[in-house]
């Protein structure tokens, strides 16, 4: 059976333009037949995408996204495996972008490492946001992927730069610090922000100082959300049992934080203090 | 005797969590040294997300409150301005983006409408600036910005009060604080209740409607900005303006748009503020990719044997797993009835303006409101994810499940960030 005969399970727009008319039993076989055909009826379903506006492809997205899903969950590794590496395969084909990154939002949901050289390929393409939903599948798959956002930061610019950065600092690698430091100092805004929100996530004591003096220097935005990693970065230490440092960021912003407009900050350092005792 | 006491009461619970990790007590402003607000003066106010809902959301935060707009934002500039300038023409300023809102000094309350997926930022950056908010519902888009929020306010002692107000007439009725009082007391174990939301959450209303082709962006509206933390999308009118809750990235279907509104007095009056379901079993066909679309029902199963119950009604088969009934002191020896009867009742809800001036926590506020938004997002996933789901509401994961974990705390589009 083709992809295409198999997507006609699914529904198309009914009254009103919604897909009110799905019947559940007929879709949960049409997933059935589409992991049953393997990689080829995997891509002659990808082959039904078209970009947005070019055609109709409801029913080959939603079955599409229906076996993503369906592969998850408890007891599902080999078939979730087979199926994201047939998936994976599609990216390599000649399509649109657009489709593309379809295919990679699909993959955030199933793709586990073995997918991830073939994701990052896209990390730092600036077309149809695919650097966007690049990072935010590997983002998904965990911090065994750490090494392709590393490899992607230095050639990366512009927006796919932002979004490199703040991959290594959601997936917390520690390798980065360095990156993460450099970052802090540049100067834009949003790229020093993302390089200290990924410092306070590694929470080393040898960047109390560090968060303290950047925010200390900035203004408006920055400083409200610096401010706020600081009062984050306390926490985490605190946490890990580290109360001296801690207390040297409540402290250390107390004293600092003297307009009536940081009263808030002042009011969250005495209780950082109160619960360090 | 002590520790019912702990569960029954909010200020035996502020009290009692004051030493805790999990401590929340308001300051008042004076203590810290900065001016003291008297309850009768004027505070600044703004609104962020000037359409639909925006306009009664700010009224509504204004009750009880002597508040001045200042501020309205919209990545919309005509709607900003046209809010502005029907409320406090001439004096309040409009703007596009939130940030530049948010560094104000003379703010001090915030209310937010915009669509959900921007509900959790822009508290978290409203707290972090000092506000206090009043937040539309739902909550939230996604479950881990629930928890961001509550850390927040818990950080920097802000009020937040969610946008749905059923809880305030339950926590005055008095058949529901007898069933607020047997429920947390904690001695109705194995509890058998199973209670049934059927109907009213508007499930083709706010259907979305797939395979709209990209249209061109009005000069008005900043794209990117509205698409904010959510996947970017190409821009088609109607992922904005009230129908952009038929799309997953910014809300959830009548589920987030209806359930927290049916949910939240429900959750208050079984005493579930602080907990969650363990069990979340669905009823749905596959879900599409971008839009919200049919299901029949969802059972929540908490760890005490509660069960919530949303029957759509619009699609699919009845709910049929289990009688519904609900919770009574026949449920309880008489031992324990009169262990029930003993406990005190709970203390009244904080209305938002009354939380503001007493700088306490608020009766809708972000620990019970993230819960709420729970029981529909928890919903939802099992709809779209098409299985048994079992959640530990503790670290607040699922159990097993990696692939479902993947949608509890989905990767965000830079700049934003938890």
């Amino acid at each position: 059976m083709s992809a295409k005969d198999i997507i006609q399970a699914f529904p198309t727009p009914a009254s009103g333009g919604i897909l009110s008319t799905i019947d559940k039993e007929a879709c949960e076989k049409a997933v059935g037949q589409i992991l049953d055909g393997g990689e080829k009826t995997l891509r002659e379903l990808a082959d039904l995408l078209v970009e947005p506006g070019k055609g109709n492809d409801i029913q080959a997205r939603h079955a599409l996204h229906a076996t993503a899903i369906r592969v998850g969950g408890p007891n599902k590794a080999k078939q979730r495996k087979a199926f994201a590496k047939a998936l994976a395969g599609t990216l390599a084909d000649d399509r649109p972008k657009a489709v593309k990154g379809f295919i990679l939002r699909q993959l955030q949901i199933c793709a586990g490492d073995e997918q991830a050289d073939a994701i990052a390929s896209f990390l730092t393409d600036g077309d149809e946001h695919l650097y966007e939903y690049s990072a935010q599948a590997l983002e998904a798959i965990g911090p065994s992927t750490t090494d392709h956002f590393r490899k992607a930061y230095p050639k990366a610019k512009g927006a796919p730069r932002l979004t490199v950065l703040q991959g290594l600092g959601f997936l917390r690698d520690e390798k980065s610090v360095k990156v993460f430091r450099s970052a802090s100092k540049e100067k834009d805004l949003e790229i020093r922000l993302a390089g200290l929100w990924s410092l306070v996530r590694i929470a080393s004591t040898e960047d109390v100082q560090l968060l303290l003096d950047t925010a200390a220097k900035e203004e408006g935005w920055g400083r409200i959300k610096a401010t706020g990693y600081c009062l984050q970065l306390a926490e985490a230490l605190a946490s890990a049992g580290k109360k001296k440092e801690a207390a040297k960021l409540y402290q250390n912003l107390k004293k600092s934080r003297t307009s009536n407009n940081e009263s808030h900050v002042r009011l969250a350092c005495d209780r950082g203090l109160a619960k360090l005792k | 005797m002590k520790k019912i006491l702990a569960k029954t009461t909010r200020r035996d619970f502020l009290a009692a969590s004051a030493t805790g990790a999990t401590a929340f007590t308001i300051v008042p402003r004076n203590v810290l040294g900065a001016p003291e607000v008297p309850p009768s003066e004027k505070l600044g106010g703004a609104l962020i997300g000037c359409g639909g809902r925006g306009p009664g959301t700010y009224s509504g935060m204004c009750k009880g409150l002597d508040v001045e707009l200042l501020a309205a934002c919209d990545v919309d500039t005509r709607k900003a301005q046209r809010f502005a300038d029907s409320r406090n023409k001439g004096k309040a300023k409009a703007y596009q983006d939130f940030r530049r809102l948010l560094e104000r000094d003379d703010i001090d309350v915030v209310a937010i409408a915009t669509p959900p997926h921007w509900h959790a930022s822009i508290s978290i950056a409203a707290a972090e600036a000092g506000k206090d908010v009043l937040c539309e519902k739902p909550m939230t888009r996604f479950i881990a910005e629930g928890r961001a929020v509550v850390n927040t306010f818990e950080r920097y002692g802000r009020v937040f009060q969610i946008g749905t107000f059923g809880r305030f007439g339950r926590s005055r009725d008095r058949g529901s604080i007898d069933k607020h009082k047997i429920m947390a007391s904690g001695l109705l174990k194995n509890c058998e209740a199973v209670r049934m939301k059927r109907g009213g959450l508007k499930i083709r209303q706010w259907s979305g409607r797939p395979g709209i082709p990209p249209q061109t962006i009005p000069n008005e509206l900043d794209w990117d900005l509205y698409c904010g933390p959510s996947p970017w999308k190409p821009y088609e009118g109607r992922r904005t303006g009230g129908t952009h809750r038929g799309y997953w990235d910014y809300e959830g279907g009548g589920m987030c748009d209806m359930g927290q509104h049916h949910f939240d007095p429900e959750q208050w009056t079984y005493a579930k503020d602080y907990t969650s379901a363990v069990e979340i079993t669905p009823f749905a066909p596959p879900s599409h990719p971008e839009v919200t679309g049919m299901w029949a029902w969802v059972e929540l199963k908490y760890a005490d044997g509660f069960r919530f119950v949303m029957e759509s009604t619009e699609w699919g088969p009845k709910y049929d797993q289990a009688p519904i009934r609900d919770v009574s002191m026949n449920d309880l020896s008489p031992e324990d009835q009169e262990k029930v009867k003993a406990m005190p009742d709970p203390e009244p809800l904080l209305s938002f303006g009354e939380a503001v001036k007493q700088r306490k926590k608020a009766g809708g506020h972000a620990e019970a409101a993230h819960r709420a938004a729970c029981i529909l997002h928890l919903a939802n996933l099992a709809i779209r994810l098409g299985r048994k789901l079992n959640y530990d509401p503790d670290k607040e994961l699922f159990v097993n499940d990696e692939e479902a974990n993947r949608f509890l705390h989905p990767p965000m589009s830079a700049p934003w960030r938890l």
